[in-house]
């Protein structure tokens, strides 16, 4: 083994994660290296440096941060807090994301769907650009968007930080507004291929 | 005790004690993996709160396709660096600032001064350097270095190939060194038994 091989692996051996046979060749190679072996050492260094960065105690006690945590997903599921739109809005927003970007992408460009927030479209882009890879038709795109896709896209939505610091940004009011239109996008019936 | 696959399992049965004692049993981890990122206890706390709160919401979706912790500490890291982003946007008080906030509260104790001064500021450089990584290496080392995942639970958690868990792990250890070593702790690094 030579340096070249041995130091993106000095890591893995100074905490001891490497396979047995690896381990033996890096070490083979360190016996005869001083220069990777005072690698290893700057490497043991500073992880030992940064260990002593230590954590300060949780500013509360075990049981308040439950009741605290409790508390937010009670008051998150109450009515009219934002939280309860938010919950509401998820089946309709995933499922309307995904037919708005089928119409962007497909379909005729509607001034309505020109109004929706742009990070809006480019994240349902990319989701529907994932189905449409799959898919050769609209029958066959219309079947994949049943009710289990939209479940799963709905799950993704559920964890995407992003789209949820989006919607955090919006007024009550918009967030309202936004609820009418994707409802009406959803409900709205689907233009055929190659019509508009 | 109960496995965390059962107790998630009771939960999306309807038993909300399920839930609470996952709580019990991510509460700290889940606070000392946020404070690494934010470097303020409160903020952690707020955090961490929000991340169950998220967990909650999130859990009959879950498909148990990878470990409890590991599924929750992907929802921990998007709040983080959601949290960090929507401080940079808004120009808040910024992890520097907050650190030199925690090196007033760590003064040096009269006992030994020079000593905890010293202590004080190797910290606040490590926490510096560490800060400064790009998002990805930082989120790599701080779950490797101080939340002993393994490089397949950091890959599950960050949705990225093993071998980008390995190449970032390196490359933020070597930026911490460089930052470490061009610091005012150089003297101290090179002295080190």
């Amino acid at each position: 083994m030579n340096c070249r091989c041995a130091r993106p692996l000095l890591l893995e051996c100074l905490e001891e994660r490497l396979p047995a046979i690896a381990e033996v060749a890096v070490r083979e190679h360190l016996a005869a290296c001083p220069q990777c072996r005072a690698e290893l050492e700057l490497f043991r260094k500073t992880l030992l440096l940064a260990v002593g960065d230590t954590v300060p105690l949780m500013p509360v006690g075990a049981n308040v941060f439950l009741g605290n945590v409790r508390r937010r997903i009670r008051a998150a599921n109450a009515p009219p807090e934002r939280g309860r739109i938010k919950t509401k809005l998820w089946p309709v927003l995933a499922a309307a994301v995904v037919l708005l970007a089928i119409g962007i992408l497909f379909l005729s460009r509607g001034p309505q769907s020109q109004r929706s927030p742009d990070d809006l479209v480019i994240t349902g882009e990319r989701a529907a650009a994932d189905i449409i890879d799959r898919a050769g038709t609209e029958t066959d795109l219309v079947r994949q968007i049943d009710a289990q896709s939209i479940s799963a896209i709905e799950s993704e939505l559920a964890d995407n930080a992003e789209l949820d610091d989006l919607i955090e940004e919006l007024t009550p009011q918009q967030q309202e507004a936004l609820v009418r239109e994707l409802t009406r996008l959803y409900r709205a019936p689907a233009k055929p291929l190659n019509g508009g | 005790m109960k496995e965390d696959l059962e107790l998630v399992r009771s939960f999306r049965e309807g038993d909300e004690a399920g839930f609470d004692e996952l709580v019990r049993r991510y509460q700290q981890r889940v606070y000392a993996l946020l404070y690494r990122f934010v470097r303020n206890p409160e903020d952690a706390t707020e955090l961490a709160q929000d991340v169950f709160v998220r967990a909650y919401r999130a859990l009959p979706g879950f498909q148990g396709k990878s470990s409890f912790y590991t599924w929750l500490y992907r929802i921990a890291v998007n709040v983080a660096l959601s949290f960090l982003r929507r401080r940079r946007r808004r120009g808040a008080t910024d992890a520097a600032e907050q650190l030199d906030q925690d090196a007033v509260m760590n003064l040096p104790s009269p006992d030994n001064p020079a000593r905890d001064l010293e202590q004080v500021r190797l910290r606040e450089t490590i926490a510096r350097a560490v800060d400064a990584l790009p998002a990805r290496q930082r989120a790599t080392f701080i779950m490797r270095q101080y939340q002993q995942l393994t490089n397949d639970e950091i890959a599950e958690s960050l949705k990225c190939p093993v071998g980008t868990v390995k190449a970032n792990y390196f490359f933020a250890v070597k930026n911490l060194q460089q930052k470490l070593l061009h610091s005012e702790l150089a003297a101290r690094v090179k002295g080190l038994v």
